[in-house]
């Protein structure tokens, strides 16, 4: 799929629910796991807030902000026509009333700025219809661009996680492992990074990094997710500080085995409960039954942002089908009595018959020299 | 300056007592319970997100690396905050302010209408940037009460810096200068705008600051923009930059254009400055073709003219030839009797 074969689901949606005007609002949060169905179906990240009108009749207009921002706009999307501005709302107003826009529908209301939102309301109207669910439904499948930039962004995870085993060392606080990864993403072509990384001899869960020093005996836990171009994927790790006790290296060894098994029952037509059911089924069978819920797991993986988070948290309540071209992680991330809070996940897309793992490596319990 | 919002900070961010000591925090509570009695609240709800999050830090010290967080301030009695994320994960955010009371966001709205209490008032710092719907959540929550903005009276408040403030601010005026040399240095030795935009925010960092953000221009004597594509990298001759550095939450920031040959523009840019910076004085105005904020724990904290005592300003003077510009910039304090220049971008 392009981007203009996204448009034009979206259109066909539009045509059945009669709606005669989009407007997609962007507050310019590109998150991880956030909806941003502006920037999803712009393929841009906009600097200040934006939107893009559509029109049925397939006319786009992009409206970006400050104005200063479009001379990279127009280099990053030259197709649609652009409007450029230091005011979104007066902008949307004045392109409102060239044309009539029949009836109007929206995206990213609820998330823009207050003082913005009351604004847009004025201008959109109270019978503006929300668009969010709708949009998401038909947007799940990743275009071609977005897949190959998840690998791109895949790889750059890769080599920051080499490079975290390369530099890591005892004394050295997790917060400046986070930054340096951070560079070194960047350095490889990232322009984000989702960087959960924390460390300690037996943790409740895995947070954004302290100041506290690593230590001889801890595990370094990290969700490390580059975006490339605006695409984020991830990939889980866990490492320890000097070598591996053998109850880690067995345990860890489990979760990869309860992520294989949730990973082979990926293809069209299963539900995103069948690959979370998978997991859970290997954690079962080994007597860990009591700890497949919160708080000592999170979720099972999740989609990828920045723009559409389908086909959502990887949960055993989740019925989601899966679709070609969806892509998510697979992580059984989870806490274990005897080894602490542990990450394990690969990145994967939907294929026709199966699926396709993004990831060059596997997760395997690994070492820092300290 | 804006930069682009980064999807999680991941800087140190901790509390450091030795650095911003509980009574300087203290000291801003009192200034902030006192303007909340002049308006005649009991109750201050104060917003910070990972884009911006100047309020909050100046009364709590949190940096919210996650995503929305409040902080609820009563007129009496310990303050508390509420934070993105699971129960398990409040430890680690409690390592970022001096609040005790760190809790999960939860229900919002309800949180924050027992909070505030049968028939008293909500005021706000920072609402207007709050997402729409949770705003909604929180007004239906308290409704017929309307919410009470603070925003104009506790701007001021936070304008005027404390000594330690601006000795802070001071430190990131030299991770600046580091950052400055790093981005002319690369583009010098012939590299892409990217590379130089790197290099700066390496130089930054190794010098020990706590986050820095660097953008180019994409075009020759372009305004500086993100530089988030692999893309980005071109060679351009002039070259404009555009860099924020962070010290324990202070920020510095400021253009600098790199050219080969002197150009007019540039030379223009100068005198500007300098005539503004010569002229600048409590009360006084900037004039025509030099552009400030007051900057502090956000790159923009309040508007620029007419110059206060206490605040501190990023200055950016620029000019243009032709379809080029050139940008150069000082960060400015402004004392009761004249002004301190805590950085000023030199010939680059």
């Amino acid at each position: 799929m392009n981007r203009a074969e996204r448009i034009e689901r979206v259109l066909r949606r539009m045509a059945a629910e009669r709606v005669d005007t989009l407007i997609a609002l962007s507050n310019a949060k590109h998150h991880l796991a956030r909806v941003n169905l502006a920037a999803h179906l712009m393929g841009y990240r906009a600097l200040g807030e934006s939107a893009l009108v559509l029109r049925a009749d397939s006319s786009e207009r992009l409206i970006i902000t400050p104005a200063y921002d479009g001379e990279r706009a127009a280099l990053r999307r030259p197709e649609p026509p652009l409007t450029a501005s230091d005011d979104l709302a007066a902008s949307l107003a004045e392109l409102l009333r060239q044309r009539a826009h029949g009836r109007i529908a929206t995206t990213g209301l609820g998330a823009m700025p207050h003082d913005l939102a009351l604004r847009l309301l004025d201008i959109v109207g109270k019978d503006a219809v929300p668009f969010d669910d709708a949009v998401n439904e038909v947007t799940a499948p990743k275009t071609d661009e977005e897949i190959a930039n998840a690998k791109k962004a895949v790889a750059i995870a890769e080599a920051a996680h080499e490079h975290m085993l390369a530099i890591g060392r005892a004394g050295m606080r997790e917060c400046d492992l986070a930054v340096e990864m951070n560079l070194y993403a960047k350095e490889l072509g990232a322009n984000d990074n989702f960087l959960m990384l924390s460390c300690g001899p037996h943790q409740q869960g895995v947070g954004a990094s302290s100041n506290r020093p690593l230590q001889l005996g801890d595990v370094i836990i990290a969700e490390s997710t580059p975006a490339y171009d605006g695409q984020f994927c991830q990939i889980c790790r866990s490492a320890s500080m000097g070598p591996p006790s053998n109850v880690l290296a067995e345990k860890y060894a489990l979760l990869v085995r309860a992520m294989r098994a949730g990973i082979e029952t990926i293809r069209p037509g299963k539900k995103v409960s069948d690959v979370a059911g998978a997991i859970d089924a290997v954690m079962t069978e080994a007597g860990y039954e009591k700890y497949n819920h919160p708080p000592y797991l999170n979720r099972r993986g999740h989609g990828m942002g920045t723009g559409s988070m389908a086909p959502g948290d990887i949960d055993v309540s989740n019925p989601t089908v899966l679709e070609e071209d969806m892509v998510f992680v697979v992580h059984p991330n989870q806490y274990l009595p005897e080894t602490g809070y542990l990450l394990c996940g690969e990145p994967v897309r939907v294929t026709a018959t199966g699926c396709e793992k993004l990831s060059k490596t596997w997760a395997a319990i690994e070492a820092l020299k300290g | 300056m804006r930069i682009l919002e980064s999807t999680l900070l991941t800087g140190p961010y901790d509390w450091d007592e030795r650095i911003l000591p509980r009574s300087e925090y203290e000291g801003r509570l009192e200034r902030v319970r006192a303007a909340m009695a002049q308006a005649g609240t009991s109750a201050l709800a104060i917003h910070g997100h990972p884009g911006s999050y100047g309020e909050l830090a100046f009364l709590t010290g949190f940096t919210p690396k996650l995503g929305a967080t409040l902080a609820l301030v009563p007129r009496e009695g310990p303050l508390r905050i509420l934070a993105p994320g699971t129960p398990k994960m409040m430890d680690v955010a409690k390592r970022l302010t001096w609040i005790d009371d760190v809790r999960p966001l939860g229900n919002v709205p309800k949180n924050v209408a027992e909070f505030v209490g049968e028939g008293n008032t909500l005021a706000t710092w920072a609402f207007a940037a709050l997402p729409q719907g949770l705003y909604g959540g929180i007004a239906g929550a308290l409704a017929p009460r309307k919410m009470l903005p603070l925003d104009q009276v506790l701007d001021g408040v936070r304008r005027r810096k404390s000594p330690r403030e601006l000795e802070l601010i001071r430190g990131a005026a030299r991770f600046l200068a580091k950052a400055t040399d790093a981005f002319a240095a690369s583009l010098r030795a012939g590299k892409g705008v990217r590379s130089a935009a790197l290099a700066a925010e390496r130089a930054a960092i190794a010098a020990g600051a706590q986050d820095a953000r660097a953008m180019a221009s994409l075009s020759p004597g372009g305004v500086p923009l993100p530089l988030d594509a692999v893309s980005d990298e071109r060679l351009l001759d002039p070259a404009n930059g555009a860099i924020a550095v962070q010290n324990h939450g202070y920020w510095a920031s400021g253009y600098v254009s790199v050219a080969r040959k002197p150009c007019t523009a540039e030379a223009r840019a100068r005198e500007a400055l300098a005539a503004a910076l010569r002229d600048a004085q409590p009360g006084g105005r900037l004039p025509t073709g030099v552009a400030a904020n007051t900057i502090g724990l956000s790159l923009e904290e309040g508007p620029g003219s007419p110059l206060e005592v206490g605040a501190v300003y990023a200055m950016t003077a620029s000019a243009a030839d032709g379809c080029e510009t050139a940008y150069t910039s000082a960060l400015v304090a402004v004392k009761e009797k004249g002004c301190e220049i805590l950085w000023q971008s030199g010939p680059a």
